[in-house]
């Protein structure tokens, strides 16, 4: 529930019309339940939701019983007589309320250190195959935990996917192959890239589960600051 | 145990079994100690698929999860460092790969009953090789 609220508190403030027109075209199977300023409430799904030629927004609401079936009854109401909208158990509450724009974040499952170092020099290969460029097999200190590697195994997919975008360019490409031969993983809290000698380091919570993911954008930018 | 079912398990022993802890043994490419309980898995009026079924159900997943770890010099070396030992058994009555194996110490217990579900190789397999992943 910690991480739920870490990331409920990112969540950008949106307008009634925003969810509802979020949900009606992305999670049209999520009952909600709505209740209007007059005091009724109606739980269903949310069928379509548009404006009126007097700009006026409606929604269409089709009714669900007490087991939570779909009836043959259904409400039209206007959005601004809508004082409140509830969410009934939704399957990721953080993607509805950012309207998309961030996910429940990742579920870890258990991986070994073989399978990390498979991914490792995949990753390796992966961008010499694509781009020619030796950025050389990431080395780390892997930790014990299955759930802490598959975050790293991950996460190296993540950063090979930032590095195979970035080496498109060719100035990159040429700056890289310059420089650096060698790639690090290291654990910190924070994400920071350094280019020590002829390695590029990557600094960043590889093995904690419970911190947000890399920043494409982030790491980009950081990788460009040392080419 | 009848007679007939001791002289499957003795021809089993003799040869197949031979055969396959060899292979096991070759693409590992360390020898790993393997116990089996012959009197669980040699169920009486069952002599006569022995020969067929043991294979299906305990050796040829193996052989499949090992050949696939062991593809390369970094899985060899993982293997050898992690599983050490194989037991196989038939106690707990299961019949679905979800429930056969398990891996505690560097040894690999199966434990499956041996003639249900016999052509679930591919599954079996395929379970096997994630869980020994997981650890290695």
């Amino acid at each position: 529930m910690n991480k739920l609220n870490t990331a409920l508190k990112t969540v950008p403030a949106i307008t009634k019309q925003e969810l509802l027109l979020h949900i009606a075209e992305h999670f049209p199977a999520e009952p909600v339940k709505i209740t209007i300023d007059a005091g009724p409430s109606y739980e269903g799904l949310l069928l379509t939701i548009g404006k009126v030629k007097n700009e006026e927004v409606f929604l269409v609401l089709q009714i669900t019983d007490e087991r939570k079936q779909v009836t043959n009854r259904f409400v039209h109401l206007s959005l601004h007589k809508i004082a409140s909208i509830e969410l009934i158990e939704p399957a990721d509450l953080i993607n509805i309320l950012s309207l998309g724009k961030k996910t429940k974040g990742e579920q870890y499952e258990v991986s070994g250190k073989l399978a990390v170092q498979r991914g490792f020099q995949s990753f390796s290969e992966t961008i010499f195959n694509t781009h020619a460029v030796a950025v050389g097999v990431p080395t780390m200190e892997l930790p014990a935990d299955g759930l802490q590697l598959n975050r790293v195994l991950k996460l190296t997919q993540k950063i090979q996917n930032v590095i195979i975008e970035l080496l498109k360019e060719e100035d990159a490409r040429n700056s890289w192959k310059d420089r650096y031969n060698k790639i690090v993983f290291i654990n910190n809290d924070t994400l920071t890239v350094k280019g020590v000698n002829d390695s590029v380091e990557i600094h960043f919570a590889f093995d904690n589960i419970n911190a947000p993911e890399i920043s494409a954008d982030a790491l980009t930018s950081l990788l460009m600051g040392i080419l | 145990m009848g007679l007939q079912e001791k002289r499957a398990v003795k021809t089993f022993q003799d040869g197949s079994y031979q055969a396959l802890t060899n292979e096991i043994n070759t693409l590992a490419g360390y020898p790993i100690e393997f116990e089996v309980n012959w009197d669980a898995l040699a169920l009486d009026e069952y002599a006569h698929l022995y020969e067929e079924c043991f294979p299906k159900v305990y050796f040829t997943p193996l052989i499949n999860a090992v050949k696939e770890i062991a593809a390369d010099d970094m899985g060899k070396e993982a293997l050898k460092g992690a599983l050490k030992k194989v037991i196989i058994k038939n106690e707990g009555g299961f019949y679905y790969a979800s429930s056969a194996y398990s891996f505690n110490d560097g040894v690999l217990t199966i434990d499956h009953q041996p003639f249900n579900n016999v052509d679930n190789i591919t599954e079996r397999s395929t379970v096997l090789s994630e869980l020994l992943m997981k650890h290695l």
